[in-house]
């Protein structure tokens, strides 16, 4: 399965290549690292200490500490691998990320170029190795691995993350989907003076029928991403479509519901994933606006969103 | 050609939501989600497993008649076979057992 979100995966110059290996080598590897993403606790274990030190500081909006005796949502161990990698890099095939899923009894096996891991779907233990590898730098494969594991977690209490940028606007969030290349990244570019939840994904949570918009980690690009770590109520969702004209069409609630889980990534792996979306999509699309916005390359799609849900 | 004595059954690994009369349908591991119209949503939704082609025909047919729906009873057959063509051919449905 291809994973719809994009990493860079440059060939990365020798001198930081050879670093890098000398950081995954260095001994030992017990750093520590919690992340808590709107109430989902992640715990992970067994990082080397300077991979530990670039996470703190590339999710810095989200750590908290590790808690003796307080129960993460999954509390994951850090190996080092055995191997020099694991899925093979295709350089034709450089602008797409591979990221292969699958399941095996209660767990769910995450594997791509330069890690590999499982973690328990319903349970609370995981563990993912790390290799030296010249094609991916170990934090976007801790951080690749954890999209995986947050979105199930999520899940577990009734949001999910979804394949969306977030912009605030006055208090409320307006978030943007589509499959890659719709447009989300240029959305985010064309609205500066918005606070940037995410460009790539955002945690939707539910509380009966009030739905948020939460910040999380993981970024779509390396110079955007991971802006805010709040919580906002939901403005509208808008299923972006490039044309020359700017005009917003409401979507029917089962093509509005087919539209969002399509943009729900990781959770088609098992029937109970599928189900869990098609019930909390249903329930989102009945609480706010869902329509397809066609925009230009203006900022001018505000407008007809504003004059949209002013009417 | 669609024996219409067969039993069709759903894709186990399906998950379907029916939402303003309008069948949403994702199987899981196929990145496929499909969105059905009124006979195909009715159609789907009379697939038990016990069915026959026939049997589900007849009933789509009578639903639709009741309803008020003019010119039924022609097309209804050949649509419906045509529609377990189409899900047979995107993995949704598996026709391959027939009742005796």
């Amino acid at each position: 399965m291809t994973s719809p979100l994009y990493t860079d995966l440059r060939k990365r110059p020798r001198s930081a290549g050879r670093d890098r290996e000398s950081a995954l080598r260095q001994a030992p590897w017990n750093g520590t690292l919690g992340l808590s993403i709107s109430g989902v606790r992640l715990d992970i274990h067994g990082l080397p200490l300077p991979l530990e030190r670039t996470l703190i500081k590339r999710f810095h909006l989200f750590i908290s500490p590790t808690l003796a005796g307080a129960e993460a949502d999954l509390s994951i161990r850090v190996r080092p691998a055995v191997v020099k990698g694991y899925l093979d890099y295709d350089k034709k095939q450089s602008t797409t990320y591979r990221l292969e899923t699958r399941t095996s009894g209660e767990r769910l096996h995450v594997w791509s170029y330069a890690f590999a891991g499982w973690f328990e779907i319903d349970g609370k233990e995981g563990e993912v190795s790390l290799c030296d590898s010249d094609i991916e730098p170990p934090e976007r494969s801790i951080e690749n691995f954890l999209r995986v594991a947050f979105a199930w977690k999520a899940s577990n209490r009734g949001g999910f993350l979804f394949h969306a940028a977030g912009l605030v606007r006055h208090g409320k969030a307006y978030l943007f989907f589509g499959p890659s290349g719709s447009g989300k990244t240029t959305v985010t570019r064309l609205s500066a003076n918005d606070l940037l939840l995410n460009d790539d994904c955002i945690h939707v949570t539910r509380r009966g029928s009030d739905f948020r918009a939460n910040g999380v980690p993981f970024k779509g690009r390396d110079e955007c991403g991971a802006e805010n770590a709040g919580e906002f109520p939901i403005a509208g969702l808008f299923r972006l479509v490039q044309s020359r004209r700017v005009c917003f069409e409401p979507l029917s609630a089962a093509a509005a519901v087919s539209e969002i889980v399509a943009s729900i990534p990781f959770m088609s792996e098992r029937k109970e994933g599928l189900e869990r979306n098609l019930s909390v999509a249903e329930a989102l699309v009945r609480s706010v606006p869902v329509g397809r916005l066609q925009f230009r390359l203006a900022p001018d799609f505000w407008n007809t969103i504003e004059e949209t849900l002013r009417g | 050609m669609v024996e219409t004595s067969a039993v069709p059954t759903r894709n186990p690994a399906s998950s379907s939501r029916t939402i303003d009369g309008q069948a949403v349908i994702a199987v899981s591991d196929m990145a496929q989600i499909h969105i059905l119209n009124d006979v195909g949503t009715r159609v789907w939704n009379l697939i038990d497993g016990t069915r026959t082609v026939a049997q589900i025909t007849d009933l789509v047919r009578a639903q639709l008649t009741e309803e008020g729906y003019e010119g039924v009873s022609s097309g209804v057959a050949a649509d419906v076979e045509s529609f377990f063509e189409a899900l047979a051919a995107k993995g949704m449905v598996n026709l391959g057992e027939t009742s005796n």
